[in-house]
């Protein structure tokens, strides 16, 4: 069985973001490591590696679209125990929202061929958590989401436990299916040293518009017209003063009450 | 500037720093108070493949070289030096003795254990009344009537890792009357009668990395199970120890960097008389010799990483870069912590920061695989050649 897993590389959740003046976005990390795995999508490799240490999966594939060079997170999912990477990287796909990504994997998964199960995290393109579903559609497979555990999985079907509002619920499917995972399902491992120097070892393919055969992938119809920093905020210490506790500790209550936080 | 550090160098450190801050970060103050052996993130750190960084990959290992090594330590020991001194103990003392010296069979079955996690090493030298004078140890091996096992008996203490290790690299006198030329090495595993652990030394560093006496009581050893020659031992113990010594340098460096990189943030925070502390000559002064002595040694490690990487085809000893490594990375270790927590002042001794334990970290690294009285000797007689 063939397992996809779709990731996408992040600035490193250390980083220092800075908004330039040109509406720009750019990072440095004092660490040395500016671009990771997206963090939810260690969660879905994970996923992929357990069902392959079971034998269930013969292989599992890391997935992602960007320029030609943005590797650190299939080296990481490849350290970690994926058996390939593929990077899709296309001047024609340059700028796309989550459903032209969606289009990307898609094509970029029937490329590959003979794949049961296509791996997300919960979320993968600007904290939208649609991109699963699209891809799903795209592929006309069943998507399931937030899915916390893989109960069963056998070469037709599989059988998932998936949060919803107030509990869990039980789904089954057949195959070939979308998953887009939850940070329950499993802690994600990290990398072994030994993982790193294969890794280094594997050519990362990377494809185009000549594999893919998307004309374009659509661009994006999300426009991002303002990105602005976060005001500081504001906060005032109020210190109560008194030789007397019983007067302080009443002061104290009845600014709490005043401020509504009691 | 340094370009023997390789792009796969960086993700090797990369790596052991992340594991660092977020798994043992968190449990190391704990731990340090509790004397506990933290083994949940000694066994992950067997499966990541930090107990064999130099091992080659045919035993199980990432086949990397000591300056892998050594990154990975430092990053280590940045964080919890008691996880670094079992680090160490795994990837030198235990497996390098064995590769050098052991046999095909002995590398495929005790190495790669060690080196892929499955199995605990730990490596015993030291007696209650000897340590650096191994020639002196009363510990016993006698070959049986049939010839094939050696009776061991006898009691060694200090041995790090004891109260959890699968098997120890044990060195015991098979003929005392020839003093250091009579110590033999042996593969000791623990799950066999006539071993026994001992009662856990409480110390004032290192406090996680369990330290035990170990004793044997007519302890069956096969033969096939003897490390190298019969009177080799000395040998085997004096050059693993160079191999261990870069580790104990890496150590003593991540113990130190902790403590710049501490006081760094504190003098740029703290403000005394109206000002911040960073901004008092004295202290300057303190920065500029801990950075400058922290540099110092990481370029003595460097120097002494690429000497022994040099000395695989040479076949050169590397004692005297080894030496000077840790002997200096060591005594830096132990004055800049010493500044760092008088810069820290109150709060430096204070058991809410980790300052103190940074501290008490670093007075090992002067103590054990050589004192600093022993580098020295080392050093001097490999430049005057004279015993």
């Amino acid at each position: 069985m063939k397992v996809v897993v779709c990731t996408k590389q992040t600035p490193s959740t250390t980083a220092a973001i800075t908004l330039n003046n040109d509406g720009s976005v750019s990072w440095e990390d004092a660490g040395g490591k500016p671009n990771i795995l997206n963090p939810w999508d260690e969660y879905g490799v994970e996923t992929g590696i357990r069902l392959k240490e079971d034998g269930k999966a013969s292989d599992v594939i890391a997935l992602t679209t960007g320029a030609p060079d943005d590797t650190v997170g299939l080296k990481t999912a490849l350290a970690m125990g994926c058996t390939e990477a593929i990077i899709v990287a296309d001047e024609a796909y340059a700028g796309v929202d989550t459903l032209g990504t969606a289009r990307i994997m898609a094509a970029a998964i029937n490329n590959i061929g003979d794949v049961s199960l296509a791996i997300f995290g919960r979320q993968i393109n600007g904290d939208m958590g649609h991109t699963a579903v699209q891809t799903a559609v795209k592929l006309g497979w069943t998507p399931l989401t937030q899915v916390t555990a893989i109960n069963e999985i056998d070469d037709d079907r599989i059988v998932v436990e998936r949060a919803v509002d107030d509990g869990r619920e039980t789904v089954e499917a057949p195959l070939p299916v979308v998953l887009s995972v939850s940070k329950e399902i499993y802690e994600p491992r990290y990398p072994s040293f030994m993982g790193i120097r294969k890794a280094n070892r594997v050519k990362i393919p990377v494809w185009g518009n000549d594999e893919l055969n998307l004309d374009d992938a659509g661009g994006s119809k999300v426009d991002w017209s303002d990105i602005y920093d976060i005001p500081a905020r504001e906060g005032t210490v109020q210190m109560i003063d008194s030789d007397d506790m019983a007067d302080a500790a009443k002061e104290l209550v009845d600014s709490l009450f005043e401020e509504k936080v009691i | 500037m340094f370009d023997f550090i390789t792009e796969e160098h960086r993700e090797i450190q990369q790596l052991a720093r992340d594991f660092a801050q977020r798994s043992i970060a968190p449990i190391a103050e704990a731990h340090d108070e509790s004397g506990d052996f933290p083994i949940d993130t000694i066994r992950q750190m067997g499966q990541m493949g930090f107990m064999g960084i130099e091992v080659p990959e045919e035993y199980g290992g990432v086949g990397m070289d000591t300056l892998a090594y050594s990154l990975a330590l430092t990053e280590i020991c940045k964080v919890d030096a008691s996880h670094g001194t079992v680090m160490s103990v795994n990837n030198s003392l235990f497996s390098h003795g064995i590769l050098k010296f052991g046999t095909e069979e002995q590398k495929h079955k005790y190495v790669t254990a060690v080196a892929t996690g499955e199995k605990l090493g730990a490596y015993s030298l030291t007696e209650p009344m000897s340590g650096s004078d191994a020639g002196n140890m009363k510990s016993t091996a006698v070959l049986n009537e049939e010839g094939t096992h050696y009776v061991i008996n006898g009691r060694k203490s200090w041995v790090t890792s004891a109260p959890y290790a699968d098997i120890i690299v044990l060195f015991v006198m098979t003929d005392p009357q020839a003093k250091h030329r009579g110590v033999t090495a042996f593969i000791i595993e623990t799950d066999q009668p006539g071993f026994e652990r001992g009662k856990k030394e409480p110390k004032l560093g290192i406090r996680a990395s369990a330290t035990s006496e170990i004793m044997f009581e007519n302890y069956l050893c096969p033969i096939e199970n003897r490390l190298g020659k019969e009177g080799e031992g000395f040998k085997i113990a004096m050059t693993v120890l160079d191999a261990g010594r870069i580790g104990i340098a890496s150590q003593a460096l991540g113990i130190a960097d902790a403590a710049l990189e501490a006081s760094i943030a504190y003098a740029k925070e703290r403000e005394a008389f109206g000002q911040k502390i960073g901004q008092f000559q004295m202290i300057q002064q303190k920065l500029a010799d801990m950075k400058t002595r922290v540099e110092a040694s990481r370029l003595l490690i460097y120097q002494a990483c690429l000497a022994k990487s040099a000395s695989k085809k040479s076949g050169k000893r590397y004692s005297l870069e080894a030496s000077m490594a840790k002997l200096y990375a060591s005594e830096s270790a132990m004055w800049v912590t010493t500044q760092a927590i008088q810069i820290h002042g109150g709060m430096g001794y204070s058991k809410e920061m980790p300052l103190e334990r940074y501290f008490r970290d670093a007075k090992i690294t002067e103590i054990y695989e050589g004192t600093s009285e022993i580098q020295r000797m080392v050093i001097a007689r490999s430049l005057t050649g004279l015993r």
